[in-house]
């Protein structure tokens, strides 16, 4: 407060000198008042020296006092004083009170204490204002940080959570503008101001982009910008791979002071935190999205795969498939209404979707093939020729391959007639002799564009087995990094032919997975087993 | 004329892990030989080779088509038995020139 700057005499000060004015009269003076700087401020007469309540004009050009009235900056009001003492004000005011009609030590004694008083009152009272302001400011600061915090649990997205936090900040911090900077992934920030872009301009966007790599909190109370006199910048710590900042432009009641730096980082820490969260919840819900549709993914997959095969008359069948990740390449199908009754399997190269797919592709072009061939004899090339002149294309452009058996059985000759496509394992065990792998007789689909499936045919007799399985049967590895291999996978078909066609299904799920052990299966596994049964029982 | 052929030394276990890095080079090196206006000959060297899975057969059947797409071939030599069977068994010994020797393998190129 500058020494020409008014004293400002305030409800609870006008209560104290009015009290103290009237027992200075009643003492008999005739004046009491008080004065700053040779300026009056407040003055109350007695009824003895001013009869009557008019304002009537003095002989020395002076206005008459109405009694029990203070006046200000009126120093004509007073004729004449005859005691006076200094009243410490603080703030470099000189200040005196003082009395007229009453003279001599006692008086001056009395009126020097009550002086002195007046003085500690008075800077008691300004400290109590101050400190009241002071809390009042910080009880506001504390519900604006509070409906902070509840606004931003409201959110849980990242653009509805940065704007119902711009109106709160800037009434926080009483700013003339709000801007913030948001960059991903290394990218150019991007400025965003409120409530408009008319203290943007070319230079401050390129100081502040600056500064938002820079990720330092700061203060500036004078900057080049025409616009700008003063801002704080508030850099966010969000997780990678975003960068936010916010940055508090033109404090509208003076400067940007440490306190207003250090709540901002408060509220920046606090924001980052709850930006975390969101971006945490964000990925949870894309990750449980995804999840969703490949559960579903997995759901269409094993309806296309049913495990009750068609019954084929002479042939006791059984199929399965488990995919080493939620979808898989593998596929087999039945088509029992084909001139004969045949069935596929199939093993797109690679894993996952990518393979899952091919395989449907691959799968409906078997089906189509097989239901407009008329052939009976050599059908099975006719079909594997077919699928692999209109999948060849497409195996090419996402340069996958896939192999491939097509088997046609005829019940009145017992002959089962295949074309395999590079498929391996396919595995023939006839009642009385020993299992045997059948190669291929053909490349696997996608490598030539040419029709060059092969066919081949045993004869499938009662307790004969037919197994075709993918490598996922084969290519499995123990703890002691040995694969399971074509000769185990003998063996055990051996071991277990007298059973069912499911039963002999679950014995091999059941012994790869112990070879196995603790390791996690990498590779889908399909297989058909086949078994010759009298026709009709 | 060795001038125009590219080797390929694969080592170990030939599936998926390897697989991949395969395929971008042998695409790269195809794509690469045919801007230099020679014919994309791949030789493959699987004399260290042990053990090879659908993906590393995949790998090979991929290098293969482009190489023919160039106007090349890809010749493989050196097969171990447990590699040899396998590619018997899925009928790629038929899809692939394979040799035993890779003095065979690189003057097949010529023939």
């Amino acid at each position: 407060m500058s020494i020409n700057q008014a004293w400002v005499l305030n409800r609870k000060t006008k209560g104290y000198l009015e009290s103290l004015g009237d027992t200075w009269l009643n003492c008999g003076a005739e004046s009491f008042g008080f004065r700053i700087n040779d300026r009056t401020v407040y003055c109350i007469k007695s009824e003895h020296h001013r009869p009557g309540l008019n304002m009537n004009p003095q002989p020395n050009g002076g206005t008459s006092i109405p009694v029990g009235h203070f006046i200000k900056n009126e120093r004509q009001a007073v004729q004449s004083v005859s005691i006076s003492s200094r009243v410490r004000l603080g703030d470099s005011q000189t200040g005196a009170l003082f009395v007229d009609g009453l003279d001599g030590p006692f008086y001056q004694k009395r009126l020097d204490l009550d002086a002195s008083f007046f003085g500690e009152t008075n800077q008691l009272q300004k400290d109590v204002d101050t400190i009241s302001s002071e809390l009042v400011e910080k009880q506001d600061q504390l519900v604006t940080l509070y409906q902070l915090s509840q606004t931003m649990r409201r959110h849980l997205e990242i653009q509805p959570l940065f704007s119902s936090l711009i109106v709160t900040l800037q009434s926080l911090f009483h700013s003339e503008g709000l801007f913030t900077l948001v960059s991903s992934g290394g990218l150019s920030p991007i400025v965003s101001a409120y409530p408009d872009n008319t203290l943007l301009d070319g230079n401050i966007i390129r100081e502040l982009q600056a500064m938002h790599l820079d990720k330092e909190s700061a203060i500036f109370n004078e900057t080049n910008f025409e616009k700008i006199q003063n801002l704080l910048f508030l850099p966010l710590d969000v997780k990678d791979p975003f960068q936010a900042s916010f940055v508090f432009v033109n404090k509208l009641d003076g400067r940007f002071v440490t306190q207003d730096l250090k709540l901002a980082q408060l509220i920046g820490e606090q924001i980052s935190a709850q930006f975390e969260y969101v971006q945490l919840h964000q990925e949870l819900l894309t990750k449980a999205k995804l999840q969703a549709e490949a559960d579903m993914a997995k759901n269409v997959q094993m309806q296309l795969l049913p495990t009750t095969p068609p019954n084929i008359p002479g042939l006791d069948l059984f199929a399965q498939s488990k995919p080493a990740s939620q979808v898989g390449g593998d596929f087999y199908v039945f088509i029992p209404d084909a001139t004969i009754p045949l069935f596929v399997l199939g093993d797109v190269s690679g894993k996952g979707m990518p393979a899952a797919l091919l395989m449907t592709m691959l799968r409906s072009s078997f089906q189509s093939a097989a239901r407009v061939s008329k052939l009976q004899e050599n059908i099975t090339t006719e079909v594997l020729n077919d699928a692999n002149r209109s999948m060849y294309g497409d195996f090419t452009s996402v340069e996958m391959f896939a192999t491939a058996i097509v088997a046609a059985f005829d019940l009145e000759t017992r002959e089962l007639s295949y074309s395999n496509a590079g498929h391996s394992p396919v595995i023939y065990c006839p009642a009385g002799g020993k299992p045997e792998i059948l190669p291929a007789n053909g490349p696997a689909m996608g490598v030539v564009d040419m029709d060059v499936a092969g066919q081949d045919s045993i004869i499938l007799n009662p307790d004969d087995i037919f197994v075709i399985c993918t490598d996922g049967f084969v290519e499995v590895w123990n703890e002691a990094g040995e694969m399971y291999g074509y000769d185990r996978l003998l063996d055990l078909v051996s071991s277990i032919r007298h059973f069912s066609a499911m039963e002999i299904a679950i014995e091999m799920y059941m012994a790869i997975e112990e070879f196995a052990g603790p390791r996690e299966q990498d590779d889908d596994q399909t297989l058909i087993v086949t078994k010759g049964v009298d026709h009709g029982s | 004329m060795i001038g125009t052929m590219s080797k390929l030394e694969l080592k170990g276990r030939f599936d998926a892990y390897q697989a991949q890095g395969t395929k971008i080079w042998l695409k790269d090196e195809i794509e690469k030989m045919s801007g230099q206006g020679v014919k994309a000959n791949i030789l493959v060297d699987m004399t260290d080779v042990t053990f090879i899975d659908s993906a590393g057969l995949s790998a090979l059947v991929v290098g293969i088509k482009k190489a023919r797409e160039h106007g090349g071939t890809m010749h493989l030599f050196g097969l171990q038995q447990a590699v040899q069977i396998i590619f018997e068994l899925s009928w790629l010994d038929k899809a692939f020139p394979i040799f035993i020797t890779e003095e065979e393998a690189t003057q097949a190129f010529n023939a």
